[in-house]
């Protein structure tokens, strides 16, 4: 296919896009709109473009609080599973099991712990984002022995020296994964948390204040500029993710 | 003296016995070749003299720490994130050996002329991560260099040039070499063996 196809092709998705978004924004519901038109959302964007950065300012400062403590509690509770896999299998599932609880039932449990306060929602986040990457830690170090393993030991390297030549690199990929997920957890968390209980800075609040006013115009721009974040986001941990993979 | 041997070893893989009861003594500076068909159990002969492969039957002298070994997948045996120096003054450097950086300086300028030796090794090309892993292996402390098909991927010059390198840098060591080249073979060992069935057969000791 030629590069003015793809173009081309490019061009007419963005378009589509466009035209749903337009078609949806002619709905209405109990004769209210769901959604500011294309045109509507561009035209306001000047006006709310500081509200709106400033709040996604704090969901992210929030959500990379609570991504830094999940990584150090997930890497550390990884590295103690994977110290005692061997002995407790059991581990493993009871890692997996904990991944599997949505992170956001356990917001109540903080709540009643740390009250409605901004510790409450990053712990929260940290919870959700800690078993992904403890999951990981211990893929990473449960890898199978590999080559350079077996040329290290046959050179009479100690147990510490095989593993400073190798898991630091080896690990990545595993680790790499654990992080994506982990991220995408903290984001979603973030807004989430913010939109349960009200806060004074933060795009899941704004999208409740929004929706509560009937602000569709507001609404839509807090959709767009979540979307956003979440796309950056994964953009980044996927060229990461490449570059992590030729260590694999 | 014997640097490594192998008693009436046999070895399973998957239920098939791939060793079955093979003998083999290597001795001090002794070059010896194993040939043989495709799945004649050369590779695990070897590994198991390394104490790579758990045998089942039979007694193994292991090679002593510090053996050289060029595996049959050299990509997978270098570290990619390292240097191609750093990879081979890695035995040296484990052995906290002084000379490690002369040695694979050295060892690099010999093997890998057309390559810069500060380049990273996951950037070599296949021929050349098979150079290097051969370099690394010279570049071992222990009394054996035991390497598996360790010029396959090389062109004709590289290949020609490794062979003259090894016979240099062997140094009194013993070899081990496992080759589907039968000149590679004569021209570095002096014992040729052929591995048919999982056993070891006697071909030729031609004294070269």
């Amino acid at each position: 296919m030629t590069e003015r196809r793809r173009w081309m092709g490019s061009v007419a998705a963005v378009a589509i896009a466009v035209a749903s978004w337009q078609a949806v924004a002619t709905i209405r519901v109990a004769d209210k709109p769901l959604l500011a038109t294309p045109w509507e959302t561009v035209a306001a964007l000047p006006a709310a473009s500081r509200a709106i950065v400033a709040d996604l300012l704090a969901t992210t400062v929030r959500a990379g609080l609570g991504l830094a403590m999940g990584i150090a509690i997930g890497v550390t509770a990884g590295l103690i599973a994977a110290v005692g896999l061997r002995r407790a299998p059991a581990l493993e599932g009871m890692l997996d099991f904990a991944r599997s609880v949505p992170p956001v039932v356990v917001f109540p449990v903080f709540l009643l712990a740390f009250g409605y306060s901004e510790t409450a929602r990053v712990a929260t986040i940290a919870a959700g984002c800690a078993w992904p990457m403890a999951l990981s830690v211990t893929t990473a170090a449960a890898a199978k022995r590999s080559v350079r393993r077996e040329i290290l030991a046959l050179s009479g390297a100690t147990r510490l020296e095989a593993l400073l030549w190798t898991q630091p690199w080896e690990a990545l990929p595993a680790l790499t994964v654990g992080l994506h997920a982990s991220a995408s957890t903290a984001v979603v968390v973030a807004v989430v948390t913010e939109m349960i209980v009200g806060v004074d800075r933060g795009i899941g609040g704004r999208v409740v204040s929004a929706q509560i006013a009937s602000d569709t115009t507001m609404l839509t721009l807090s959709i767009l500029a979540i979307g956003i974040v979440g796309y950056a986001v994964n953009v980044a941990l996927r060229r990461l993710a490449v570059w992590a993979e030729q260590f694999a | 003296m014997t640097v490594a041997a192998l008693e009436g070893v046999t070895c399973s893989r998957g239920g098939r016995e791939v060793l079955r009861g093979a003998t083999l003594h290597i001795d001090a500076g002794e070059r010896v070749a194993l040939v043989g068909p495709n799945g004649a159990g050369k590779t695990t002969l070897l590994r198991a003299l390394l104490g790579l492969e758990e045998v089942s039957q039979g007694k193994v002298t292991r090679c002593a720490r510090g053996a050289g070994y060029v595996p049959q997948t050299v990509g997978e045996s270098l570290f990619p994130w390292f240097s191609l120096r750093r990879n081979v003054a890695m035995p040296r450097l484990l052995a906290h050996r002084d000379d490690a950086a002369d040695v694979a300086t050295r060892l690099c300028a010999r093997l890998l002329p057309e390559v810069a030796p500060d380049r990273r090794a996951g950037d070599l090309s296949g021929g050349e991560q098979q150079a290097a892993a051969l370099a690394r292996a010279l570049a071992s402390v222990g009394d054996i260099v035991v390497a598996d098909e360790p010029f396959s991927a090389l062109a004709a010059d590289a290949r020609s040039r490794a062979v003259s390198v090894v016979r240099d840098e062997l140094r009194g060591r013993a070899l081990l070499l496992v080759t589907h080249a039968r000149g590679d073979a004569t021209e570095l060992c002096e014992r040729v063996l052929r591995v048919d069935g999982g056993t070891v057969i006697e071909e030729g000791r031609d004294g070269a």
